[in-house]
């Protein structure tokens, strides 16, 4: 027998595949059904509300300040202006569809999408601010430490192709790289994004950064985690842009270029002109897709231009 | 029928992808949570995931996805130490046999993205290519992370304690 068929039989072994307790496919099937009714049912909630507040012109969102501050800081001001705002998806299982509303149609019916949006983010940053006072309150412990001094860089109309996908007209973020700063990440995404994948992933994003501090993995010799965070000027308003993180390893504990970049994901986020736009995994399939250049790569050669052209 | 098709592939594959996370995760309870989550997933979106090249590969990144979402493993780690502690499974299965006990703790020392590979590569049975485009890396990388993997295990796995025997599995894959 051959060593990969006996490191084969030990790890089909350690797997236990049989002894797993697992619902049949029809439970699967109900279990999502209900879960899709549920955000139906949540959306209707908010329909009613967005019906009230289409009356409200011109109104703003709070987002919570960057994540250094206290949770009781000041929050800037963000509007989410209908004329950037994403297109209303076409997915039977969105729960924001305009359509189903009876007796909406037309102008009424924009104004009902647009004052949901408004409804659905203003419900979100309640949301957010909550989980975050909730998590300084746990994880007093624990304190996050974001490095704020990390800024992501925003280039705006750049195509880029992307591995599978295709070109795609898409903005971009660009990002100094933690840790010795080697490394520079490249996420190019599409604009297809809803506000409510947006938003969710915001609230994963905000998580994610007040969950865990950067530092030495316990019983990871080597391994090292950080956060790239911090705050993108947009005008004169200024935000925290969320998380993502990295989970650099070499074999020696230390960290230089070339070496594999480990990483682990939450979601990394960008404030776009009023608009959330997430970058998420492609696995996915809603027209998120994310894609990581390491400086030394053939790709990061070609955009380094730009992306010195926009730290100049 | 749609359903019929689903439920077919629920049930051939379920099972396997649970043993698969498992070992990458190390956590029975939340491979099989993120199994069952993926497989919703997969469900909304059936008349694309059916069609996919590789249905079973589809549901199998998105679990890993959803379990190394960062907030799920901060949130469970402390429960998942918990029950590696308590001898039992969920379903109140023996304790796994000292070596697969040793295998499942080895293999939680190793980095992520090695643990994934050897995984994929060894038990899954992807070759290196195919491992690289299901990770979204290079066969370099792949290849690279294999062979440390491997040879960590065997260092790791040379407790007298263990009959498993992974020293000549340093060699280059």
């Amino acid at each position: 027998m051959s060593h990969d068929d006996t490191l084969r039989e030990h790890l089909a072994d350690a797997a236990g595949a049989d002894t797993f307790v697992v619902p049949a496919g029809s439970a699967v099937r109900r279990s999502a059904t209900r879960h899709r009714t549920q955000r139906r049912v949540v959306g209707g909630s908010v329909v009613v509300l967005a019906l009230a507040a289409v009356a409200v012109a011109g109104s703003t969102l709070l987002l919570p300040n960057h994540a250094s501050a206290p949770p009781a800081g000041p929050a800037p001001s963000v509007s989410l202006s209908p004329t950037t705002a994403p297109t209303p998806s076409t997915d039977p299982t969105s729960s924001a569809d305009p359509s189903s509303i009876p007796g909406t149609t037309g102008s009424a019916e924009q104004d009902a999408q647009e004052a949901l949006q408004q409804v659905e983010a203003q419900a979100f940053v309640e949301q957010v601010r909550f989980e975050r006072e909730r998590l300084w309150q746990q994880d007093a412990d624990f304190p996050p430490q974001v490095d704020t001094s990390v800024q992501p860089l925003l280039v705006h109309g750049c195509d880029q192709a992307i591995p599978g996908g295709g070109v795609l007209a898409a903005r971009t973020v660009l990002v100094p790289g933690a840790e010795s700063g080697s490394l520079r990440q490249l996420a190019v995404f599409p604009d297809s994004a809803t506000a409510a994948q947006a938003f969710d992933a915001l609230r994963t994003a905000m998580r994610a950064c007040h969950a865990a501090g950067s530092g030495p993995i316990e019983g990871q010799p080597g391994v090292e985690r950080s956060y790239v965070g911090g705050q993108v000027e947009l005008g004169d308003e200024s935000f925290w842009v969320g998380t993502r993180e990295l989970v650099t390893a070499a074999d020696d504990g230390a960290f230089s270029q070339g070496d594999e970049l480990f990483y682990s994901t939450a979601a990394l986020l960008v404030l776009d002109r009023n608009v959330v736009t997430v970058i998420d995994d492609p696995a996915f399939g809603d027209g998120l897709r994310a894609t990581f250049v390491q400086e030394s790569s053939a790709e990061w050669e070609r955009l380094r231009p730009r992306y010195e052209a926009v730290r100049r | 029928m749609h359903e019929d098709d689903f439920d077919v592939f629920n049930a051939s594959t379920v099972h396997r992808l649970s043993g698969q996370l498992f070992l990458m995760i190390g956590d029975r309870e939340e491979a099989r949570d993120c199994v069952q989550e993926a497989f919703e997933r997969a469900w909304l979106r059936w008349d694309t995931v059916r069609h996919a090249d590789a249905p079973e590969a589809w549901v199998r990144t998105v679990a890993r996805w959803l379990a190394v979402s960062r907030w799920r493993k901060v949130r469970n780690a402390a429960t998942a130490w918990q029950r590696h502690g308590s001898g039992l499974d969920e379903a109140g299965h023996e304790a796994a046999s000292p070596d697969r006990a040793a295998l499942v703790a080895a293999l939680q020392q190793l980095p992520d993205v090695q643990r994934t590979a050897i995984v994929l590569h060894h038990l899954c049975d992807l070759d290196v290519a195919a491992v690289a485009a299901e990770t979204g890396s290079t066969p370099s990388a792949v290849k690279s992370r294999l062979s440390r993997g491997r040879q960590k295990l065997a260092e790791i796995l040379q407790d007298p304690g263990t009959t498993i025997d992974l020293a000549d599995r340093t060699a280059q894959p």
